[in-house]
């Protein structure tokens, strides 16, 4: 299987565009970056699907509103909620293309969560709802009523249990804006310094302001088509490997040890389906909706030890670009905007195609993509074609 | 802010379900409980009506009354609704009576800006969202 094309809207805070309009724009661009026509497109894809819209600007345009806009003819379709992470439908086309349901599957993610929290800042989680089903309903009836805090209790841990600094979470914010500086579609590029980092306001403690992902609206497109048709593409990139696999209690609360993640038990599948090693990796893009995400990424994906994380980090002299293995060479959801997962899918491909323009990392031939936090993750291993 | 104030829960009520109606009365008369399978001896949380273990749908409530410790925590500050009282902190404890067994509720107390992963908590329960009784923490040897 081959990622045969991405394309990105216009990606920014509070754009005057519809979802639906952001995704129709990044559908036909990542068509035709593909070197592909939209009759091509028998498959079509998107994360999350028509759930309670929790946060505003959240959920995406209905899967079906969009085939038809498109008229498409569809050979599969799906969304998915429930499965492993934002990259679940990814996860899902490959399937699809493998079982020969289709040739060229496209995934949409679109978020307007910029214009959809605009005017009051970033909301709880349910805000309106009456009451919660399920796991969430132990989380926001006692009060923990944002993924801030859900995921500050895995750094609280982490901390705790190997010594993790504020500091070195600080250097994964400051290198990614250091990487955002160099991409034409990031949205915050000024220069972060440790005491601008530092000085930040809390928001769940361990996490101040800079430790999260900054709201946007846009969508991200890619397209995904059988290995067969590479003779027709543009420009592909091999998927190598993927994992999803969720051995664990799949409750942020009961999650058995917060010092891992679903990123541990995804990267462990993706690394037994795969002949390629952790120290294969030339690039890697890795989820950031809270910094403490990053280093354990790096760990599950085993770039470094268990608890290794904030000391790989620690500098932002690996993780840049001239360094051991750059990481999120977009500036990441911290200050390239939270596409949900798809930039990191996106920045992957651009690497490996050599089209990163002044973030180019040379000689890109692996990357890693890790998406998810808590229990929810699902990793790609992509290589350059 | 009165004591009553501070008491008060915020959120979004949980689901009153068949397999949670019983913890949720429970907590209404004070009492903490948990699932515990007599057969396999696990102690189960959330409950289900099932244990994982051995398959029993029969699982006995077990009160949890000892001290609890904390596993993780943090400190919120964000106000996530305009009227929400910030700071707070939230606990994840731990209880060494019923091993494997963690919840989460809200801290009170004068220290939550020194919390500590592995100090010792006491439970309780505030008035939550809807009239519900939701699991709240307190200090070893503080005021509950």
């Amino acid at each position: 299987m081959v990622i045969s094309g991405i394309g990105l809207s216009a990606v920014g805070r509070k754009l005057e565009r519809s979802g639906l309009q952001l995704t129709l724009d990044a559908i036909g661009t990542a068509v035709a970056d593909a070197g592909l026509d939209l009759t091509d497109v028998d498959g079509l894809a998107t994360y999350p699907g028509p759930i309670v819209n929790y946060i505003p600007g959240l959920v995406g345009p209905d899967l079906y509103e969009v085939a038809d806009a498109l008229r498409l003819s569809l050979g599969w379709h799906s969304s998915t909620p429930q499965g492993c992470g934002q990259v679940a439908p990814v996860v899902g086309a490959v399937m699809a293309v493998a079982a020969r349901l289709c040739r060229h599957a496209v995934v949409f993610r679109t978020v307007t969560e910029s214009s959809g929290q605009s005017g009051g800042g970033r909301g709880s989680i349910g805000a309106g709802l009456a009451e919660a089903d399920g796991p969430l309903g132990w989380l926001l009836g006692v009060g923990a009523m944002s993924p801030a805090n859900w995921a500050a209790l895995h750094a609280t841990r982490h901390m705790h249990e190997y010594g993790t600094t504020k500091e070195q979470l600080g250097w994964v914010a400051i290198s990614e804006r250091c990487h955002a500086a160099r991409n034409p579609d990031a949205v915050f590029t000024q220069p972060l310094t440790m005491d601008d980092y530092l000085a930040s306001r809390p928001i769940s403690t361990p996490l101040s302001l800079f430790d999260c992902d900054v709201p946007v609206d846009g969508s991200v497109a890619v397209v995904i088509s059988a290995a067969e048709t590479a003779p027709e593409l543009r420009s592909p990139v091999r998927l190598e490997a993927m994992g999803g696999a969720l051995r664990h209690r799949p409750l942020w609360d009961q999650w058995d040890d917060l010092t891992t993640m679903a990123a541990h038990d995804a990267a462990e599948q993706l690394w037994s389906r795969t002949d390629l090693r952790p120290a294969d990796l030339d690039v890697a893009q890795v989820y950031d909706g809270f910094s403490i995400f990053v280093p354990m990424w790096l760990e599950a994906l085993g770039v470094c030890g268990p608890g290794e994380g904030g000391s790989f980090v620690e500098g932002g002299i690996r993780i840049g670009v001239g360094g051991e293995l750059p990481v999120n060479t977009w500036g990441g959801q911290l200050s390239g905007g939270r596409l949900h997962g798809y930039g990191f899918v996106a920045e992957a491909v651009r690497q490996l195609r050599g089209e990163a323009g002044a973030r180019q990392v040379g000689a890109a031939e692996v990357c890693a993509v890790g998406v998810g936090g808590g229990p929810i993750g699902g990793a790609l291993l992509l290589t350059a074609y | 802010m009165s004591e009553t104030a501070e008491r008060r829960g915020f959120g979004v009520a949980p689901a009153v379900t068949a397999e949670n109606r019983e913890f949720w009365a429970g907590a209404e008369r004070g009492q903490f409980l948990g699932e515990h399978c007599t057969a396999c001896r696990r102690y189960l949380f959330p409950p289900r009506s099932y244990c994982p273990g051995c398959g029993g749908r029969e699982l006995e409530s077990v009160a949890i009354t000892g001290v609890g410790t904390v596993y993780s925590f943090t400190v919120n500050w964000n106000r996530w609704q305009p009227d929400l009282p910030v700071p707070f902190a939230l606990v994840l404890a731990e209880f060494a009576e019923a091993p494997g067994f963690r919840l989460l509720g809200r801290m009170h107390g004068d220290g939550i800006h020194h919390l500590r992963v592995g100090q010792a908590v006491t439970l309780g329960f505030d008035a939550g969202p809807a009239g519900l009784h939701v699991p709240c923490f307190s200090p070893v040897g503080g005021d509950a």
